[in-house]
């Protein structure tokens, strides 16, 4: 069971949802990510979502598939 | 709201008002109400509550005392000591955690006097204990026995027919079986070499057809609230359906592609659809990006072959998108429900994954070359990243906030 908090609020409430399922749908792939340094991971996530951003306009994805 | 046959007050137990309490003086006690004028034992709240769960749900109130003559109805409203409540939840809780296996859902409010219009007077509180129909019984009791509620019985019944007992497993496994086929149809129904990631959020696990009121250009306005900060996606494609609505982030896309989409069904469950693409190494297709350049040269000096690479990064962005949207959408319908995952990869054998994290490209230079082995990849929200030292969660979102 997720756990929605409201009393947080946008991004923040996201990821406090969210976070915990994406890490083990990432385990499950083979994303094996370091459990030695918990703030590595965070830290990463923000550079992955900032070029998750900036890389696609913000707010598009294109899709190669099909 | 999530299995409950019966509701006295026909909206959410959150936003009734007090006054409407009133209402249970023509409510009797019985397959779904129970008045309980004094607090339980937390092994006698598991019993109870159980009962509830293992039947069709129902609704438990502390602080109510049965009308005269044994007409079983609600006579008087005296509550209990408002101070007294939160040691009562705490056996409420006990009661349902340390005495009933598997443990179920429930939940509660308290209303608080004064409360002229039933006589609930200042200082004195109402326990209202709200128990959907479980969807895997039996819930066993510490005793060793199953409880059901029987019609207006104030003891709930310890069952020992088989062929009730049977029952019970009987439904337990067809909820399982229904929720398999759900999760599965789409997954099973694509037949393309893509890969596809679908993620469910699912309020009702029993699937029930019809709860929420919406019209399209609410579910429109929910899917294109502008967002200042964090991921944003706004689904530009609608579709009507049966039982609910698609949108799908067309964009610049072929609309006949299969596209990022957020299917929503009327009982508040949502699957998101995210094809990823998947991305053959070749010098043209070569990513910008330092580290994906650096990630494929070591995959190609690993396998000396052509090797199939999935971008996560646009995964990731599009289930914090999705899942946005999706919480806009909740707050829009007022739920409070709780919420049940699962991600499902479909197509992902044999690829390799990319995900521009410092942590796991350091560590695949160590690993070398690893794919998926599984057709499909399962995850559900039972299964936590509780291994994983997820350190400074918060102090991370805040700063995505901040815009760092």
């Amino acid at each position: 069971m997720l756990t929605d908090d409201p009393q947080h609020d946008g991004f923040e409430r996201v990821f406090e949802l969210i976070m915990p399922l994406a890490i083990s749908a990432l385990w499950s792939l083979g994303v094996t990510l370091d459990p030695a340094n918990g703030d590595t991971l965070g830290r990463d996530f923000i550079v992955a979502m900032k070029r998750g951003s900036g890389q696609h306009g913000a707010t598009s994805l294109e899709h190669e598939n099909g | 709201m999530i299995g409950y046959r019966y509701n006295p007050f026909s909206k959410p137990l959150a936003e009734f008002l007090p006054d409407e309490l009133n209402v249970l003086r023509d409510v009797s006690e019985g397959w779904f109400i129970d008045y309980k004028s004094e607090p339980l034992s937390p092994k006698d709240f598991g019993k109870h509550l159980s009962a509830f769960a293992n039947q069709f749900g129902g609704w438990l109130f502390v602080g109510i005392k049965e009308g005269a003559n044994k007409s079983l109805k609600a006579g008087s409203f005296p509550g209990i000591p408002a101070s007294d409540v939160g040691a009562v939840l705490v056996k409420i809780r006990e009661g349902v955690s340390a005495h009933v296996s598997p443990s179920f859902y429930f939940d509660h409010r308290i209303i608080d006097g004064p409360v002229d219009a039933i006589g609930l007077e200042a200082g004195r509180s109402i326990i209202v204990v709200a128990v959907p129909e479980g969807p895997n019984p039996p819930f066993v009791h510490s005793s060793g026995k199953i409880y059901r509620r029987i019609a207006d019985s104030s003891e709930p019944k310890a069952e020992i027919d088989r062929a009730v007992l049977d029952a019970m497993w009987r439904k337990s496994d067809a909820i399982r079986t229904q929720l398999r086929e759900f999760i599965l149809k789409p997954t099973e129904s694509r037949l393309t070499e893509n890969t596809y990631c679908h993620v469910y959020l699912l309020e009702d696990l029993a699937l029930s057809p019809h709860r929420y009121d919406l019209d399209i250009q609410g579910f429109k306005d929910a899917m294109q609230r502008d967002r200042t900060a964090g991921a944003s996606m706004p689904l530009d494609n609608f579709h009507a359906t049966q039982d609910g609505f698609i949108g799908r982030h067309l964009f610049n896309n072929n609309p006949l592609m299969d596209l990022v989409a957020l299917r929503w069904w009327r009982n508040g469950n949502v699957r998101l659809t995210i094809p990823i693409s998947p991305l053959y190494v070749s010098p043209e297709r070569l990513h910008a990006d330092e580290r994906f350049r650096d990630f494929v040269s070591l995959m190609e000096e690993v396998t000396k072959l052509q090797c199939r690479i999935l971008n996560l990064d646009q995964w990731l962005f599009a289930v914090f998108a999705l899942t946005h949207r999706y919480l806009d959408l909740r707050d829009v319908l007022g739920s409070k429900e709780p919420i049940y995952a699962k991600v499902v990869f479909s197509n992902a054998r044999s690829s390799t994954p990319f995900i521009a994290m410092d942590s796991y490209l350091k560590r695949r230079e160590t690993v070398r070359y690893s794919s998926c082995s599984r057709y499909h990849n399962y995850v559900s929200s039972r299964v936590r990243a509780g291994f994983i030292r997820f350190a400074h969660r918060r102090s991370a979102a805040r700063r995505i906030r901040a815009g760092l």
